[in-house]
C-alpha cells in the first residue's frame, strides 16, 4: 500500500503534466480563442483537454510534443461542437446574428480589436489570431490549419486589410491593400 | 505605415489577452480528468451491453419505466467537479455527473414545475431528423431517455414540447399526443373538440412562430384530446404566456382599429371565458406585443420581427403592470432579442442577442462581458425559464427566476 514503482511512475507523469500545463494554459487558451471567438468556450476546451490527457495512463510522458498533442485534441473538441451547432442552426432555422443593434459599452475582456477579429472571416481570424496574438510562426500555423505556408502568408495579408477596415481610423483602401 | 500600427495593436492585444486570462487550480483539471475516466467507463460498459443484446437476440436498451427509474448515465461516488459562470449579477451552474447524451441537439425543453421536465433532441442529416426525448423528475439532475411516438420528422418540421399539468408534456404536430404516467397518448387534432374554459391543470397554447402568425387558441388537457378554446380573445394572438400568472391567463398581439395597428395584450381571470384588453401606443407597423410575468407583475413587450432567418426580434417597448395596475412604460425601449423577455427581480429585465443582455436603470441594454456563455434564446415554461443553445452547441439551462441558472444534465 506504501505505493510502488507504479505509484511513483504515475506521479512523475502527473508533474510533468503540471509544468506543462502551468507553462502553456494560457498560450493553448489564445490559440483556442482562434477558433471559438469566445473565451470561456476556448478554456473550457483547453481545461477538457488538459483532463483528457490526465486520464490518460502515462498522461503527457509518453507524446513528443504535449502543447501540440494538447492543441490538436482542443481543436477537435471546438470542431466537434462547431458540427453539433451547424446541424442545431438547420433545425432552429437561425444563425449568429450579425449585428447587435443594442447600445453596448465596450468592456474590459472585448476590446475593439477583438470585437473586429471576431467579424472576420473564419479563415481570416484563425491566421490573425493564431500568428499575431498565440504568436506562432508562420509554418507552425501552416501545420495547425493543414494549408500550405503560402497560403497563410496570404491569408495574413488579406485578414490584415479585412481587419483594418474594420477598425475606426483605418481608411478604407487599407482594406484592399494585398487582397 | 499602417500596416505597422495594426501590427502594434495585436501585440498590445496579445499581452492584454494572455495577462485577462486566469490560470484555474489544477484540481479543477483532476476533477475533470476523473469525469473522463468515468464517462470511458461507461462508454466500455455500454458497448459491452450492447454487444450482449446483439447475441442476445436484439434486446431493446430504452426502458420506459416511471421517471423515478434510475438515471440512463451511472451516478459516481465522487464528488463532481461543477463550472461555474457568472457576470453582471447572474450565476450559471455548469454540469454534474450522471449526464445523459442524446444523439444530437436539445431544441425543446419544458418543465411542467420545478421538478418535472422534459427534452426533445434531433440528430438531423440533410432534412431528415432522428428524434430522442428525455424526462427528469429532479428538476434536470438526472435524466431517463424515453421512447417516442414517432422516431423522425422532417428538419423544417419538428414537432415541440408544451409541458403543463402535475408532470404531463404534448407533442405537437402529425403524432400528437400527450406523455402522462410514463406513457404516450394520442392527441387526435383533426377536429378539435371546443371547449369553453381551460381546466386547472391544463395550459391555452398556440403554435410557436418566430414572426406573429395569428391563429386559433388551444387547450392542452390532462387525460383528454387537445382542444380549442371556444372564446376568441378580443385581439389577435401572436403569443401565449405558458402559464397563468396569479390564476390569470394573459396573451399578446395586436388589434386592427380605425387608427391602425396597435400592440396589445388581453387577460382572462376566468381561465379563458372573458377577455380584457390592453392597447399600446403604436410602434411600427407590424408590431406585435408578447407577455412575461414575475409574481403578480406584467411585463408586455411590444416587438417586431427584425430577421426571419434568425427569429431576432426588434424591442420597441416595455410596459409594466405592478399587482394588477395599470401598464406603464418601464426600462428599455430599444434593443434586440430572441425568444422572450426575462423580467428579474430587481427590476431589470434579461434578453438573449447574441450574448446576455441586461437592462440598466438608465434604460438601455448592456452586454454581460464576464465569463456568461453565448446563449441562443430565453423561453418561458410553466415549471421555468429555459434557455437554450448554450456554447452554441446545444446546451440547456433552467432557472427559476432568471438569475440562477442550472445547466442541464443532458445534451
Amino acid at each position: 500500500m506504501g505505493g510502488g514503482p507504479r505509484t511513483a511512475a504515475r506521479a512523475a507523469a502527473e508533474q510533468a503534466l503540471a509544468e506543462v500545463y502551468h507553462a502553456s494554459y494560457r498560450r493553448l487558451v489564445t490559440q483556442l480563442y482562434a477558433f471559438t471567438t469566445d473565451m470561456t468556450e476556448a478554456q473550457d476546451v483547453v481545461q477538457e483537454a488538459f483532463a483528457r490527457a490526465l486520464a490518460r495512463p502515462q498522461a503527457l510522458k509518453d507524446i513528443d510534443a504535449p502543447e501540440a498533442w494538447l492543441r490538436t485534441v482542443a481543436v477537435n473538441l471546438v470542431r466537434r461542437r462547431w458540427r453539433r451547432r451547424q446541424i442545431l442552426t438547420t433545425i432552429m432555422r437561425k444563425e449568429r446574428p450579425v449585428q447587435q443593434l443594442v447600445a453596448e459599452a465596450p468592456g474590459p475582456e472585448r476590446s475593439d480589436l477583438r470585437d473586429a477579429m471576431a467579424a472576420l472571416p473564419r479563415v481570416f481570424r484563425e491566421v490573425i489570431v493564431l500568428h499575431y496574438l498565440a504568436d506562432l510562426p508562420v509554418d507552425e500555423v501552416a501545420g495547425i490549419l493543414d494549408v500550405p505556408v503560402g497560403t497563410v502568408k496570404s491569408r495574413l495579408s488579406r485578414g490584415r486589410a479585412a481587419l483594418a477596415a474594420r477598425l475606426d481610423g483605418y481608411p478604407t483602401e487599407v482594406a484592399h491593400a494585398g487582397s | 505605415m499602417r500596416d505597422l500600427d495594426l501590427e502594434r495593436r495585436l501585440v498590445g492585444e496579445r499581452t492584454d489577452l494572455l495577462g485577462s486570462i486566469k490560470v484555474p487550480e489544477l484540481g479543477v483539471i483532476h476533477t475533470r480528468a476523473r469525469a473522463v475516466k468515468r464517462r470511458r467507463r461507461v462508454a466500455s460498459a455500454a458497448a459491452a451491453l450492447a454487444l450482449l443484446g446483439t447475441v442476445g437476440g436484439g434486446v431493446g436498451i430504452l426502458r420506459s419505466g416511471p421517471a423515478t427509474a434510475p438515471p440512463d448515465m451511472a451516478a459516481s461516488g465522487t464528488p463532481p467537479f461543477q463550472s461555474v459562470y457568472r457576470g453582471s449579477g447572474l450565476t450559471m451552474w455548469g454540469l454534474t455527473d450522471p449526464r445523459l447524451d442524446l444523439p444530437g441537439h436539445l431544441y425543446s425543453v419544458e418543465f411542467a414545475d420545478a421538478e418535472q421536465g422534459f427534452a426533445i433532441a434531433a440528430e438531423c442529416r440533410g432534412d431528415a431528423c432522428e428524434l430522442s426525448f428525455a424526462v427528469t423528475a429532479d428538476g434536470g439532475r438526472t435524466w431517463n431517455k424515453r421512447p417516442l411516438p414517432i422516431d423522425r420528422a422532417p428538419a423544417r418540421s419538428l414537432p415541440v414540447l408544451v409541458a403543463f399539468g402535475a408532470g404531463h408534456v404534448g407533442l405537437t404536430g402529425d403524432a400528437a399526443s400527450i406523455w402522462s404516467d410514463g406513457h404516450w397518448v394520442s392527441s387526435d387534432t383533426a377536429s378539435p373538440q371546443s371547449v369553453t374554459f381551460v381546466p386547472t391543470g391544463g395550459r391555452l397554447w398556440m403554435p410557436p412562430s418566430d414572426a406573429c402568425a395569428t391563429g386559433p387558441l388551444y387547450v392542452w388537457r390532462t387525460g383528454r384530446p387537445l382542444a380549442t378554446l371556444a372564446t376568441k380573445p378580443p385581439i389577435e394572438v401572436c403569443r401565449v404566456m405558458s402559464a397563468p400568472s396569479g390564476g390569470a391567463w394573459w396573451v399578446g398581439g395586436y388589434v386592427n382599429g380605425a387608427a391602425g395597428r396597435r400592440p396589445a395584450v388581453a387577460v382572462s381571470r376566468d381561465a379563458g371565458v372573458t377577455w380584457q384588453k390592453f392597447e399600446f401606443g403604436a410602434a411600427t407597423g407590424d408590431a406585435w406585443a408578447q407577455v412575461s410575468s414575475l409574481g403578480s407583475d406584467v411585463y408586455a413587450s411590444v416587438v417586431s420581427l427584425r430577421d426571419a432567418d434568425t427569429g431576432m426580434l426588434r424591442l420597441h417597448a416595455v410596459y409594466r403592470s405592478a399587482a394588477g395596475g395599470p401598464f406603464r412604460p418601464h426600462g428599455p425601449n430599444d434593443g434586440t432579442l430572441v425568444g422572450e423577455v426575462v423580467p428579474l427581480l430587481d427590476g431589470s429585465l434579461l434578453v438573449a442577442s447574441d450574448g446576455w443582455y441586461l437592462s440598466t436603470r438608465g434604460g438601455r441594454f448592456v452586454r454581460d462581458t464576464e465569463s456568461l456563455p453565448y446563449v441562443g434564446r430565453f423561453a418561458r415554461t410553466p415549471g421555468g425559464w429555459v434557455a437554450l443553445d448554450l456554447f452554441r452547441t446545444g446546451y440547456a439551462a433552467v432557472s427559476r427566476d432568471g438569475t440562477t441558472w442550472h445547466k442541464l444534465n443532458v445534451y
